[in-house]
């Protein structure tokens, strides 16, 4: 099983476990990191540490952040690149659809095919609802 | 070559500058002048891939941000300066760099620094190191966010 790790500004990671919870019976190695003003790099890299040693146990890490280029991401990276991209890898640019899907394949899939087919959701998921609604109107 | 924005904050490239500071000063780049990151290969990729994409971006060792800089490096670009920390800048600026204004972002805060803002600490090293600087008659302004509040830091500093 894969252990899942959301690392954000602020509370967006915390506020997304907690709606995933509204939506899925799942918080086994489930967790998240906020990124608060007045905390430095160090800060950041301490927690994640913690909660990667939490995390042992699983066959991999997938970690979560809001954006590439914030502290989240920086940060993380560092692990990704020290860790070879093996056990540890990082997605940027969580959102809900993606974070369901990871939730729910992470005990069929291996790390590596877990990113690639949530990579392909995330790119699906962002939608022009009303196209889809009424572009099948306006053709028929 | 213009250099539009020199900001203090020791997550160098990261979220706000991506996203507002490298907008509001209008950078074509970023120039990062920080000893320890121009030595560490993989510190450099990361950084260098966290900047926005239509933005260049320069990791540099002080003295050799500050010879670039003074002698017009970068002959065309509009330059946002990013610095880690007061002491770094005081490096910068003995290196011969004219330095007028600064803006101060985050700096951390933690046991054995002292809280001199919301955002900014500084151990007792720093605080000697922005009292320098403020003695040079630099504008030294605490700003979060482009269009954020502005903390007059030069009032803090001599406060202390």
């Amino acid at each position: 099983m894969i252990g899942i790790l959301v690392i954000t500004h602020g509370d967006l990671g915390k506020g997304l476990l907690s709606t995933v919870s509204m939506l899925v019976q799942d918080n086994d190695m489930l967790e998240s990191i906020g990124f608060f003003p007045g905390q430095g790099a160090e800060d950041l890299q301490k927690k994640i540490v913690e909660k990667l040693d939490y995390m042992n146990s699983c066959e991999g890490v997938l970690c979560f952040v809001d954006m590439l280029g914030g502290t989240p991401s920086n940060v993380v990276s560092e692990f990704v690149v020290r860790d070879k991209n093996q056990k540890i890898k990082l997605v940027a640019g969580v959102n809900l659809p993606i974070l369901i899907e990871a939730i729910a394949l992470r005990y069929s899939m291996k790390l590596p095919e877990l990113v690639s087919h949530i990579l392909g959701v995330g790119k699906n998921s962002i939608i022009d609802v009303g196209e889809i609604l009424l572009g099948g109107m306006k053709s028929s | 070559m213009q250099i539009s924005l020199i900001r203090v904050d020791d997550r160098l490239i990261h979220g706000q500058v991506v996203v507002g500071w490298s907008k509001a000063s209008r950078a074509t780049r970023i120039v990062v002048a920080d000893d320890e990151v121009a030595k560490n290969e993989t510190q450099k990729t990361i950084m260098t891939y966290a900047a926005p994409r239509d933005v260049r971006v320069s990791i540099l060792s002080i003295a050799d941000a500050a010879e670039k800089l003074k002698t017009n490096g970068f002959p065309n670009d509009i330059i946002l300066l990013l610095i880690n920390s007061p002491i770094s800048l005081l490096k910068l600026i003995d290196n011969g760099l004219t330095v007028k204004k600064v803006n101060i972002g985050n700096v951390r805060i933690a046991p054995g620094r002292t809280r001199l803002t919301k955002e900014v600490a500084a151990t007792q090293e720093e605080i000697e190191a922005w009292k320098k600087i403020d003695g040079l008659g630099i504008t030294l302004e605490a700003v979060w966010l482009p269009g954020g509040a502005i903390t007059d830091f030069n009032k803090i500093i001599r406060s202390l």
